[in-house]
């Protein structure tokens, strides 16, 4: 400071800017550090972004394995696991919060329990092959019994064990063959433990000692071993669902800390970037505020001398020409000085002069003073006049003061809110009812200015208000809202006017509470838009959003999709559980679709178990292949209703804006045949629309609409294929095949347009047709003494549609007299699962009359052992699928063998049907198969071909 | 007179705080970026234990994890519990699949000779912690050691031998047996009493193998059973003859309870024993942990007595049997130098008490005193003090494939102890082949 008290001008400047450059400098640098601690920060965000992309990417690739396990995809897991975490160990090292702590430990544990649950599925996958293993090495060893050689007390005895052997084998056969129809569980193991017993019972009571019995002992031992590996089996699948639950419970950890932990750092973030603005805030200041106290004190040192002189120069001025100025320098002000004493000197001898002429101005004055007191006297007469117009005016005011009473009672008594505002919008005077509407008291809500009920939203109709005031002197009514005392706002319709008085103008708005209105308005609203049982908006709702969405991705080029989602067996819950219980399931699914989807994503439930989902962002089609996954793993997990878990599952047809059309209508359709697509593939699984599929309902519905005049046109065909005694190599029974000659598609196959005639219910027209066809034919061979049996496939939906048709043709056979024997109906197992008492009474019908029935397409459903025994079936049609898988190294061999056997012991006939190798029908057989049927016996013929052919067997038994 | 004019300049003073609070705001921030390591902490190292212990012994496993994790920061041990099926079938697999936990239970002998090129040496954290004083005899080298280096720490020594019902033993006067022919007295004096002499439950195959395992040990020298075991001696050897006559001669008598083939070991077997129906069972001494639990509740040596399996031929040296679990390290495994740090820990007495206590068996470790144990396990001390050899039973001393066939014949004995020569000449055969798919 005294440095700079003693420098010069040039010196002080430079000192002063130097100290500032200083200040600048030390700020620069200070905020060169905050900017890389935010650079710092932002590098870390993205570290632990990456972080959460691994995660979820562990858990997807989690996912993928649960749904369909393999040694690679679980070392795809492990791997990921690992990277995940070294990426961790890496980055977090240096770092200890308590969310990146928890991390690490969640992966590890996520890794045990994975571990686990592939170990655990191993041993299960284990167990299954041993079953499938002991299976095959007993039926090999029951094979190798001799029992003729045996005494037939023995014989009996073996003979009753063997079958009771061969039982527990196709009973566990069946369990493991439908086990994705229905998983095993202890209720399903109960036959197969009640077969044990029996069999064990037979083994207690008997004393061994030879050859023969000790190999029924290791038998017995076998199948003992056989029922504990199901129940082993059992066991893990239970270990293995509790431990896939708690691998999910850490999954959703995982991915609920990964949240967390973006948002503790997006925290952390906008707290460092807080902090970092607050400093250069203040570096700000400071250096302000600095450069203001070094301007003014230069300010200072350079005025202070010039001070000096004005105020000399101002005494001079006053008039005391005494005044003498000390030169502190000889610098430019100190020459002033000088020139400013010589000049005072000058002007003290010029005074004097002046004085004289002054007594003369004095005089005038007196004079002008005696004309002034002359017209006051004029001015008091006036006044007197004014007085009274005062009077008169007092009255007037009176009547005022009336009417001003008469507008407070109204102001006062108002429903409706009333409130004076000044032009700026303070509140000058309001009565109880606007306070009321406030919530609050009118001492607080005066002198407030309404800006503060206002919210910000209505900036744009408060700038209209404000105009139309100044145009029209008067606003509204506008509907708003107003912020209550508590906060909440209040929806208001509001007018007022602008009134000019005396006092300054003021605003005057009157306030009406619209909240009932507004809440039946909105309970309208949500009735029409909304399913009052999900809560999800309606299908009015959705096609309004969809519109709307449509219209936004075309403005933005972006794509959209359109998902369409039905719930596969709800309509046997509802008709089981009754409608109350799906209802609940219909809430329940729909919570878990609403957790599948993200944010901009919108739901809807048309109807029934029906449900949309408009998906308006997509990267890429994987995002749509996840949530489709996600939501069909999501329901595929059981309900729990009345303590009973239930599964059912989801089939989603999707479609894809403006790819595969751009109407809502277009895209509606498209996802509906999507969705059908995706049920027909086996349900619990998701289609896109592709123009295949286009294609494919175009065709579906052509043939659809064809297939009426099929019969007046004359276009369909019955062939006959012949059905190959393997003992005796005659054809004793022939299969009746129905052909469609399309005259401009060729021949189309049954299994295209047959599930089209039975959804339609065109089946019982052509299904009558048939019958009537085959009768004849079978009156034909009748007539020429050719004993056949000719099979009719009958479709259940003609048990269910046309069951009167059905007797009536029972009639007809009567009539015709051709012996019963002559027919046989091959029906397939669907029927018998849900066999209603009318379709009881029709197989028993035929039973009565002699009518033979086959069970067709055995070993594709449920081939339930239970169903032979009740429904008097008299033959067993192995599936051609199962035969073309035949070969001497098949693992199924034992299997064959045991349904053969098994089929012979309940008094059955075993057809297999598509033999198409020497092979199979060596094997087929050997196995002791009955019939067999095939392209290498005949392919379907016409019915004069098969008369030939009987006529000349010897051409049959060539061609084998 | 115009200083009274002038007031234009800033106080020194002032000024100097200016300057003070200019230099320490600049200060301040420079202080926030250089925010460093918290020194002190550290990240905490997880290491994953598989094991198959269960019941009272999978209790002590829990709180020795407990125990580990309380006393250590640096280092969080994880357990899972499996079951022996699984644990027997899968741990190729995972050890194999390069993802491996990072320590596995595990039994010594043939088991762990068969995934030794898996498993991680532990040379030198045996050295470190100077295991070789601790882990002496010959036998737990045997257990620890193969191919010349260390991979097992064994944690429990079971020893098989006879448990009876003192109570019933009492009420007829009857003795522990010294030799063959006093125990075949006992049995018959038993037998005459209306006790079933023998109790077995077979039902999981494994219990019958010790039957034919101290049979054999008690007539045939080591060296034959080692030469059987691997494959190197027939099953047709007339020394195995013998063994099966010996068992189906005690069979025929009716030593053994009827269902023997069918019964649980645990619930059925011992389950006589423990109510006086049957007089003793051939059973290791996890039997102890069956007996004293809290549904039993015995005292050992005042409710339950032990003896060792009696000497048939004096000119056979007496040889003890029973499994040795221990823990192992995959080569894969993600964590190995935390996981020796686990099994440093695991080799002290503490942890090693308390598998003691909660499995019956005896202590590997040197530095639990005799004092610590109950007086059945003494007595199976001193018998293994006794042995000249330790070894492993059936199921682990042999492939795992022949060990399958030969539970098989051994189950078939007591349904049929009249055709043992059958089951004998079948026995070798199958025995023949699976050596053969072996090899």
């Amino acid at each position: 400071m005294r440095l700079l008290k003693n420098a010069n001008y040039p010196k002080k400047i430079q000192l002063s800017f130097t100290l500032l450059i200083g200040v600048l400098v030390i700020s620069t640098v200070s905020s060169l550090a905050i900017v890389q601690s935010i650079f710092s920060q932002f590098q870390k965000e993205r570290q632990i972004k990456e972080i959460i992309g691994n995660v979820a990417v562990t858990r997807q690739l989690a996912g993928d394995y649960v749904l369909s396990p393999s040694r690679p995809s679980a070392q795809l897991v492990f791997q990921q696991l690992e990277t995940t975490a070294n990426q961790i160990q890496a980055m977090l090292a240096p770092r200890q919060s308590g969310l990146e702590t928890k991390m690490p430990g969640l992966l590890k544990e996520f890794e045990k329990r994975f571990q686990q649950h592939v170990i655990e599925l191993d041993r299960a996958a284990a167990l299954k092959s041993q079953a499938n293993l002991l299976g095959e090495k007993m039926v090999k060893q029951i094979s190798r019994f001799n029992l003729q050689a045996l005494p037939a007390d023995d014989r009996q005895s073996l003979n009753s064990a063997t079958n009771q052997i061969l039982i527990v084998l196709w009973q566990g056969q069946m369990l493991l063959g439908a086990e994705q129809l229905q998983p095993l569980s202890d209720t399903r193991l109960a036959p197969l433990r009640q077969q044990l017993a029996i069999l064990s019972a037979q083994f207690q009571d008997k004393s061994f000692g030879s050859e023969k019995q000790r190999s029924l002992y290791r038998i017995h031992r076998d199948t003992r071993n056989y029922v504990g590996s199901f129940e082993k089996y059992l066991h893990y699948r239970e270990k293995i669902g509790a431990t896939r639950d708690r691998l999910h419970q850490l999954s959703s950890q995982l991915h609920l800390t990964g949240n967390r932990m973006e948002r503790e750092v997006q925290a952390e973030m906008e707290q460092h970037l807080l902090l970092g603005m607050l400093l250069l805030g203040l570096f700000f200041v400071v250096f302000v505020i600095s450069a203001i106290f070094l301007a003014q004190y230069l300010a200072g040192e350079i005025v202070r001398p010039v001070r000096r002189l004005v105020a000399a120069t101002e005494r001079i001025a006053e008039g005391d020409l005494s005044v003498i100025v000390a030169a502190e320098a000889n610098d430019e002000i100190g020459q002033l000085a000088n020139c400013l004493n010589q000049m005072t000197t000058r002007l003290r001898s010029n005074r004097a002069e002046l004085l004289s002429k002054h007594q003369a101005l004095a005089d005038a004055a007196q004079e002008l003073e005696e004309r002034v007191q002359e017209r006051t006297a004029q001015l008091a007469v006036a006044n007197k006049s004014l007085e009274a117009e005062v009077l008169t005016r007092k009255h007037s005011e009176q009547l005022i003061r009336t009417s001003e009473a008469k507008f407070r009672a109204m102001f006062e008594l108002s429903p409706l809110g009333i409130y004076r505002t000044s032009l700026e919008g303070k509140i000058l005077e309001c009565n109880q009812a606007f306070a009321e509407i406030l919530r609050d008291s009118q001492e607080n809500i005066l002198f407030q200015n309404e800006k503060i009920l206002t919210p910000t939203k209505y900036a744009n109709q408060e700038r209209q208000r404000i105009q139309a005031l100044e145009k029209f002197g008067r606003y509204g009514p506008y509907e708003r809202q107003f912020v209550k005392a508590s906060g909440k706002p209040v929806p208001v319709r509001l007018n007022g006017m602008l009134i000019e008085g005396d006092q300054e103008p003021s605003i005057w708005s009157i306030v009406e509470d619209i909240t009932d209105q507004k809440r039946s308005e909105e309970m309208i609203w949500r009735q029409a838009n909304f399913d009052s049982l999900t809560g999800l908006p309606n299908r009015r709702m959705f096609r309004n959003t969809l519109t709307k969405e449509i219209s936004r991705a075309r403005r933005s080029n972006r794509k959209l999709a359109l998902m369409l989602l039905d719930l596969d067996k709800f309509k046997e819950v509802n008709d089981t559980l009754g409608h109350d219980k799906g209802d609940l399931l219909l809430v329940e699914a729909a919570d878990r679709i609403r957790c599948c989807i993200r944010e901009s994503d919108e739901v809807a439930r048309l109807g029934g178990d029906e449900f949309t989902l408009i998906v308006s962002q997509i990267q890429q089609p994987e995002d749509l292949i996840r949530i489709s996954r996600n939501i069909i793993q999501s329901l595929s997990a059981p309900f729990v209703l009345d303590n009973q878990p239930l599964v059912i599952g989801a089939s989603i047809g999707i479609t894809i804006f403006p790819d595969d059309g751009e109407s809502p209508d277009k895209l509606i359709s498209n996802a509906d045949q999507a969705m059908y697509s995706a049920k027909s593939e086996g349900r619990n699984c998701f289609s896109f629309f592709t123009p295949n599929l286009q294609r494919k309902a175009v065709k579906r519905l052509k043939l659809i609409n064809e297939l009426r005049d099929t019969l007046a046109n004359n276009q369909l065909r019955l062939l006959y294929q012949p059905i190959v005694d393997l003992r005796t190599n005659e054809i004793p029974k022939a299969e009746a095949l129905l052909r469609w000659q399309h005259p401009e598609l060729g021949m189309i196959s049954p299994d295209e347009f047959i599930p089209l005639a039975e959804e339609t219910g065109i089946i019982i027209e052509i299904g009558d047709w048939v019958v009537e066809q085959v009768l004849d034919v079978a009156q034909q061979f009748c007539s020429r003494q050719q004993k056949i049996q000719i099979s009719i496939n009958k479709s259940p939906v003609q048990f269910k549609l046309g069951s009167e048709n059905l007797s009536r043709w029972i009639e007809k056979i009567r009539r015709m007299g051709l012996p019963p024997q002559y027919i046989l109906v091959e029906i397939t197992e669907g029927l018998l699962l849900d066999a209603t008492d009318k379709i009881r009474q029709i197989l028993y019908a035929y039973r009565d009359e002699g009518i033979q029935v086959a069970l067709d397409d055995f070993g594709t459903g449920y081939s339930s052992l239970a169903y032979l025994n009740k429904f008097d079936i008299d033959y067993l049609k192995i599936d051609r699928a199962f035969i073309s898988n035949l070969t001497e190294q098949s693992s199924e061999l034992a299997l064959y063998e045991a349904i053969i056997a098994m089929a012979h012991k309940l008094g059955l006939k075993v057809i297999a049907e598509g033999i198409e190798t020497a092979q199979q029908d060596a094997l087929l057989r050997k196995m002791g198969c009955d019939y067999g049927q095939g392209y290498l016996y005949a392919k379907p013929i016409p019915f004069e071909h098969l008369i030939e052919m009987r006529e000349t067997p010897n051409r049959l038994v060539q061609t084998i | 007179m115009p200083r009274n004019v002038c007031h234009g300049g800033v106080h020194p003073k002032t000024l100097r705080l200016l300057l003070f609070l200019i230099v320490t705001m600049a200060m301040l921030p420079g202080c926030e970026p250089a925010e460093s390591p918290h020194k002190g902490e550290h990240q905490v190292q997880h290491v994953s234990f598989l094991h198959y212990f269960s019941g009272s012994l999978r209790s002590g496993f829990t709180k020795l994890t407990e125990n580990f994790n309380a006393s250590n920061s640096e280092i969080e041990l994880q357990e899972v519990s499996l079951d022996h099926e699984a644990f027997k079938s899968s741990i190729l697999d995972t050890l194999k699949s390069g993802n491996p936990p990072d320590i596995y239970s595990y039994w010594a002998g043939a088991r762990t000779a068969s995934i030794v090129d898996h498993l991680e040496p532990l040379d030198d954290m045996w050295q470190n912690n100077q295991l070789n004083a601790k882990f002496a005899s010959p036998l737990l080298t045997a257990a620890s050691r193969y191919d010349g280096k260390t991979y097992l720490l064994p944690l429990t020594q079971h020893l098989v031998g006879f448990f009876y019902n003192k109570t019933v033993f009492g009420k007829y006067g009857i003795e522990e047996p010294q030799g063959w022919k006093a125990f075949l007295e006992v049995c018959e004096r038993l037998k005459n009493q209306g006790i079933i002499p023998i109790a077995l439950g077979a039902k999981d195959k494994w219990p019958a193998q010790f039957w034919f395992d101290m049979l054999l040990l008690r007539t045939a020298p080591f060296e034959f059973r080692q030469a059987l075991m691997n494959g190197n001696a027939s099953y047709k050897d007339q020394r195995v003859t013998r063994v099966l006559k010996e068992w189906a001669a005690l069979l025929k008598k009716g030593y053994f309870n009827e269902n023997s083939a069918d019964a649980t070991w645990d619930h059925e077997a011992n389950g006589l024993i423990f109510r006086g129906k049957a007089a003793m069972t051939l059973m290791g001494t996890w039997n102890i942990g069956y007996f004293t639990n809290a549904e039993h509740n015995w005292r050992p040596e005042v409710d339950f007595g032990f003896f060792p399996f009696p000497e048939m031929d004096s000119s056979i040296p007496m040889v003890a049997l029973g499994p040795i679990d221990g823990m192992v390290i995959p080569k894969n495994a993600a964590n190995i130098a935390g996981a020796k740090k686990v099994l440093s820990y695991m080799a002290s007495a503490e942890p090693q008490e308390l598998i003691s206590r909660g499995s019956g068996a005896l202590s590997p470790s040197k530095e639990i005193p005799a004092g610590f144990y109950n007086p059945t396990q003494l007595k199976a001390l001193q018998a293994i003090t006794e042995s000249q050899h330790f070894a492993f039973n059936f199921d682990l001393a042999t492939p795992p494939a022949i060990a399958e066939v030969g539970l098989n014949a051994f189950t078939e004995i007591l349904v049929f102890p009249e055709a043992i020569e059958n089951i004998q000449a079948q026995l070798a055969v199958d025995v023949e082949q699976a050596f053969a798919t072996i090899k």
